[in-house]
């Protein structure tokens, strides 16, 4: 029997990265604006960056029947690789090496000419953080041993810029959830959720069992089970928000600690969020990173991305943001690539994907908190994809080594300078004119004026977009939000109805609320009122519209109120709007 | 508890196995019913396109194939168009294993040994111990399920010189205490009679010689016979260590020793026959027309009593395709890629005349870079050039040799007879490798370990050059840091009633003398010139390590 209250918190090391105050090494700028270059001139450092800016398939392995770019096949050697690639980067106006780049090719043939980089250690991903037990010596040790080989040999190096502790870890609350129920009794990582949870509930078993369902009779014999499931209408998803957060927390004072160990003075860059974070994770990095990162491809194909998932990153984290991977795709490209593996934006021709390209950057380097971008990557893959599948045309040069000259001419022609010195975050208006809808508004917000028609929400920390447009006889709304869920964290693995996310809009001159709940695999959208259509795309980022007949009080020129709320399933976060808006002529 | 380990191993069956026939050793495995394993070195595709420098060309695969696979292909049709059956160590295994070839063996090498810094560093240390498993484990699972592999060899030219091996015997806790002990066994406890023939400092007595202090050869002692005993022990504990972890990982691979450096100790070579599967040595020509010493590998083999492999010939041409100026060291370089040929014949046909010996492998698949390698050897060792072009007369003689019926008729070489002396010209007398050896070699009274004895009549006198091996680093074998005097080797001579001796280091009187490793004295003994004349010799290598004798009539016609 283990006692559960004897049980030793485990203490986390609480101190904030400091970020070097020597002008020796990379540093943020004291206005979070750029990166500073080591140097008496502390120049700005704005990164646009590549990722896997390498040789490509090594002649050594490289499978003939599967034609990739092939470094060996276009240059003498690979010191004329280097020279070329940065002779480009430049015309091209990439300043830094993202992730995986061939770093130690550079250094050995760049001398004078080597730009900033970037590195991924994958720390976590050792022992496969964070599904493995976080708080087990054989993580820490793990984490250490690759960090003790990783580090040293570039502690010193004057151009790196910082770490990026792993890559798209698998912070998927629910199931991570669900994994760590399953640990061992004794683990650390099953202890510790037992602990918080007698912190949470302060010792009382009966307000737990209100929240849970489970077989355990009192905080000890949750050890030993691993059948709890959230109960209906309870404060469960609350409790899973701190034990995330807890357990991100250790993940990041861990990388923190084991960087620190071996290197004082690089940044740490955090771990490169897979497009995706829920804000108590993003929280739990606060006080353990320099830069907050996240790998972030367009959330429409014209390059266009939401308002919320770069400014609640950071403002949950407190830390400036770098886009750590960015993409777009062609279909008419000249590798081969069929862009069929699942996941990135794709467009139809090479001038829609610089023109896609264009808005990004611009989008992302007019944020005055963002640090940089790093296209994801250098070239295309190969024909008929990677080792896993993944068959894009991602390149700024083909697989032959040919410079796709639509996008590099864009990266070529922008003014980082004015975008960074305008860079601004736009203040709400008091009053919204909504602007017209497009054609078929229902089929999804691309369209969608979505500078314009943004309702900016009221709530701290928002994971959703709201939009606004209408024409002549409706009123549309459009929700974009971000979440995940895992159904087995209820009973029967399946969502009850009381569980799921849930919109509420209120509109002055409609009496009753319209209520739309949503969530859950192959469940439908659940609409309660009258006359109104509803479109709902299922995601990790999910849309959802409502054509809503125009209320009395909305007539052109007429000012009313717009409220909306979210609830993502089981209330884990709220999102509100209040919003005075009026209708466009 | 040695022997424990033969008998178990010896019960694991092997996918090779070494198989006699006639009185000739042959390997034997699942495509091979006698196989004379002809290899080649470093069969790799040289520089990589990361590292490539144009302006210091070298092999580099890259450059002549579309890609890594098709350079194994066509690699491996051509070593076997040539004749070649065997990949050999520093391969890229990994990349030659895909293509379907299933008579080419592989020997890979594990460097387990000096990994851990072996034989100098302390092999009852456990660390150590731990290291060699680690290295050789890792190294081994990846091929477990390789049919091919004819064997492992457990290291390459390992630093077996007993100047070495001693000093760092103390420098280990676990080396130490067992070196106290064996001393202390072998002087029967008494400090004074161990005293007689080493110099202690450091340590008064053998509890203190446990903790701390040295010792170094007394000039004039024998402790070097004490030295030679440790050898044995330290080189069993290697061998034994290396047996037993490559057969704990691949129990049907073949141990195949540690690639001697063209020279060997008795000692140690006694301790690997204990535990190898076969002998390897790597053999660098005496001399450039390609000849061996004569006692070299009788001698060895007469002490392994186990089948050999050559694991390194060469030979090099001044007169080559890839710019090599062959001049960072000493490999055997002629003139022409003619001379190369036979240079290269006449080695590969000593070896498969030898009945003893299972195979031979030729270093190295390409030449080496033009400007050198990282460590500056730069030699013209290459079946093929710096550009992928084969050195044509090279690879066609190696082709045309009928391996099964050149070794199958081999036997042990006869010495023959001395008949006469042969005469030499004055101007050829300082240069040994003008000699006519066989004719001039002088039979021992026993089979020699470390030496070879050559007279000739010269115009006006009797000359013997004396052939033999030393070891490195012996000056810290002594407090001094040098070889004392009377440590020095020396040779008596009588002859027609003359009795002299002669310290082969500092002789005024020898007209040539070479000092190394590998040894070379010539020097005048006789003022006869004709008739039949007493001849007896007595080498003592240096420290008196090792005493070899000569006795016989020569008959010196005018």
């Amino acid at each position: 029997m283990i006692s559960i209250l004897a049980l030793v918190c485990l203490s986390q090391t609480l101190g904030a990265p400091k970020a070097p105050l020597s002008h020796e090494w990379f540093s943020v700028a004291k206005d979070g604006m750029s990166f500073v270059r080591p140097g008496p001139k502390s120049d700005r450092f704005w990164s646009f960056g590549v990722c896997c800016t390498g040789i490509g398939s090594p002649w050594e392995t490289t499978d003939p029947t599967n034609p990739a770019y092939s470094a060996y096949r276009i240059f003498p050697s690979g010191k004329a690789w280097v020279d070329d690639t940065l002779k480009k980067f430049s015309s091209w106006q990439f300043n830094s090496l993202g992730g995986w780049s061939d770093i130690d090719l550079f250094k050995k043939h760049a001398n004078k000419q080597m730009i900033p980089y970037f590195v991924v250690l994958h720390l976590g991903s050792y022992d496969k953080a964070p599904w493995h037990d976080l708080f087990s010596r054989e993580m820490e040790r793990a984490v250490d041993n690759a960090a003790k080989t990783l580090i040293p040999p570039l502690a010193a190096d004057k151009n790196l810029v910082g770490y990026f502790s792993d890559n798209e870890l698998g912070w998927w609350d629910d199931t991570l959830f669900l994994t760590y129920l399953q640990l061992p009794a004794r683990a650390p990582g099953k202890l510790r959720m037992v602990q918080l949870f007698e912190r949470f509930y302060r010792g009382d078993f009966q307000t737990f069992q209100r929240d849970w369902i489970t077989s355990a009779t009192a905080f000890e014999g949750i050890c030993s089970v691993s059948d709890l499931r959230i109960r209906p209408n309870g404060r469960g998803g609350l409790f899973l928000n701190e034990w995330i957060q807890d357990l991100a927390e250790h993940y990041y004072s861990l990388m923190e600690r084991t960087i620190r160990r071996y290197d004082r003075n690089h940044l740490i860059l955090g771990d490169r969020f897979c497009q995706y974070y829920s804000v108590p994770v993003a929280r739990a990095m606060q006080k353990h990173a320099d830069v907050a990162s996240t790998n972030l491809g367009a959330d429409w194909n014209d390059g266009s991305i939401s308002h919320f998932f770069l400014s609640t990153l950071h403002e949950a984290t407190g830390k400036p943001v770098i886009i750590t991977e960015f993409y777009l795709c062609a279909m008419e490209n000249r590798s081969g690539n069929r862009n069929s593996s699942g996941g990135f934006p794709i467009v139809q021709t090479q001038a829609e994907r610089a023109d896609g390209f264009k808005r990004y950057v611009k989008s992302v380097a007019s944020i005055p908190f963002v640090l940089g971008a790093h296209w994801f990557q250098f070239t295309d893959e190969p024909s008929k994809g990677r080792g896993d599948g993944e068959n894009y045309n991602m390149g700024l040069v083909d697989i032959a080594g040919r410079p796709y000259e639509e996008i590099t001419k864009v990266a070529s022609s922008l003014n980082f300078k004015d975008l960074r010195t305008g860079a601004l975050i736009s203040k709400p208006e008091k009053t919204l004119l909504i602007p017209k809808a497009p054609i078929d508004p229902m089929k999804g917000v691309k369209l969608w004026p979505r500078g314009t028609s943004f309702v900016s929400p009221i709530s701290p920390l928002p994971i959703a977009d709201l939009y606004a447009v209408h024409d002549a006889h409706f009123l549309y709304l459009a929700l974009y939000e971000m979440e995940y869920m895992d159904e087995r964290i209820y009973e029967g693995n399946h969502v009850p109805g009381i569980e799921r996310s849930k919109w509420t809009i209120q509109i002055e001159g409609i009496d009753d609320p319209i209520e739309v709940t949503f969530g859950g695999k192959g469940m439908k959208l659940n609409l309660k009122a009258n006359g109104i259509e509803s479109a709902y795309y299922p995601d990790l980022k999910s849309t959802v519209i409502l054509k809503i007949p125009f209320p009395t009080a909305a007539r052109v020129g007429h000012e009313f109120i717009l409220h909306a709320r979210l609830d993502t399933h089981s209330r884990r976060q709220t999102v509100l709007w209040n919003q005075v808006v009026r209708v466009s002529p | 508890m040695i022997g424990a380990v033969v008998m178990a191993a010896s019960l694991v069956s092997t996918r090779f196995s070494v198989v006699e026939d006639k009185s000739v050793s042959w390997l034997s495995g699942p495509k091979h019913e006698r196989l004379f394993s002809f290899g080649v070195c470093v069969v790799e595709p040289g520089e990589k396109f990361e590292e490539y420098n144009p302006a210091k060309p070298g092999y580099s695969g890259f450059r002549y194939y579309p890609s890594g696979k098709e350079w194994a292909k066509s690699t491996v049709d051509r070593l076997q168009s040539w004749g070649f059956n065997t990949i050999g160590a520093w391969s890229a295994i990994d990349m030659l294993r895909p293509v379907p070839a299933e008579s080419v063996v592989f020997t890979p090498i594990l460097h387990m040994g000096s990994s851990a810094g072996a034989p100098w560093k302390d092999m009852w240390d456990p660390a150590n111990v731990h290291i060699m498993e680690d290295v050789a484990s890792t190294q081994i699972r990846v091929l477990k399920d390789e049919s091919r592999i004819l064997g492992y060899f457990s290291d390459n030219e390992l630093g077996w010189w007993e100047g070495a091996v001693f000093d760092w015997s103390w420098k280990g806790p676990f080396s130490r205490i067992r070196l106290t002990r064996f001393l202390e066994n072998r002087y029967g406890r008494s400090w004074p009679r161990l005293a007689n023939d080493f110099v202690p400092k450091g340590a008064k007595n053998f509890n203190g010689l446990l903790r701390s202090g040295r010792l170094y050869l007394r000039p004039g002692g024998r402790g070097i016979a004490a030295i030679q005993g440790w050898m044995r022990i330290v080189s069993d504990r290697y061998y034994s260590l290396c047996r037993q972890i490559i057969k704990r990982h691949d129990p049907g691979a073949l141990y195949l020793g540690d690639r001697y450096i063209s020279n060997f100790y008795p000692e140690v070579a006694a301790s690997a026959s204990k535990y190898v599967d076969v002998l390897s040595t790597n053999l660098n020509a005496d001399w450039p027309n390609g000849d061996f010493a004569h006692f070299y590998l009788p001698a060895l083999h007469s002490i392994v009593k186990k089948p050999i492999l050559i694991t390194e010939y060469y030979a090099c041409s001044k007169d080559n395709r890839s710019g090599n100026k062959n001049d960072s060291s000493g490999f055997p370089t002629v003139q022409n890629q003619r001379a190369r040929t036979e240079t290269f014949l006449n080695q590969t046909k000593q070896f498969l005349a030898l009945p003893y010996i299972v195979g031979a492998h030729w270093f190295q698949f390409y030449d080496e870079p033009r400007f050198g390698r990282g460590d500056g050897e730069n030699y013209n060792m290459g079946l093929v050039d710096i550009n992928n072009r084969p050195y044509d007369e090279l690879t066609s003689a190696a082709a045309k040799l009928d391996l099964q019926k050149l070794h199958g008729s081999s036997s042990k070489r006869i010495v023959r007879k001395n008949h006469k002396q042969p005469r030499v010209a004055q101007s050829d007398l300082p240069f040994l490798e003008k000699w006519p050896k066989i004719e001039s070699l002088i039979s021992p009274m026993a089979p020699t370990m470390r030496s070879d004895l050559y007279v000739v009549a010269g115009p006006n006198g009797l000359y013997l050059a004396v052939y033999w091996n030393e070891d490195r680093f012996s000056e810290g074998l002594y407090a001094l840091g040098r070889v004392p005097d009377i440590e020095h080797a020396f040779i008596n001579i009588q002859s027609a009633g003359t009795n002299r001796t002669f310290d082969l280091e500092t002789e005024a009187g020898a007209i040539s003398r070479t000092l190394g490793t590998r040894n070379t004295v010539i020097l005048k003994f006789s003022d006869s010139v004709h008739g039949d004349i007493n001849f007896s010799a007595r080498l003592t290598t240096r420290h008196h390590a090792y005493v070899e004798k000569w006795a016989t009539t020569l008959k010196v016609s005018p």
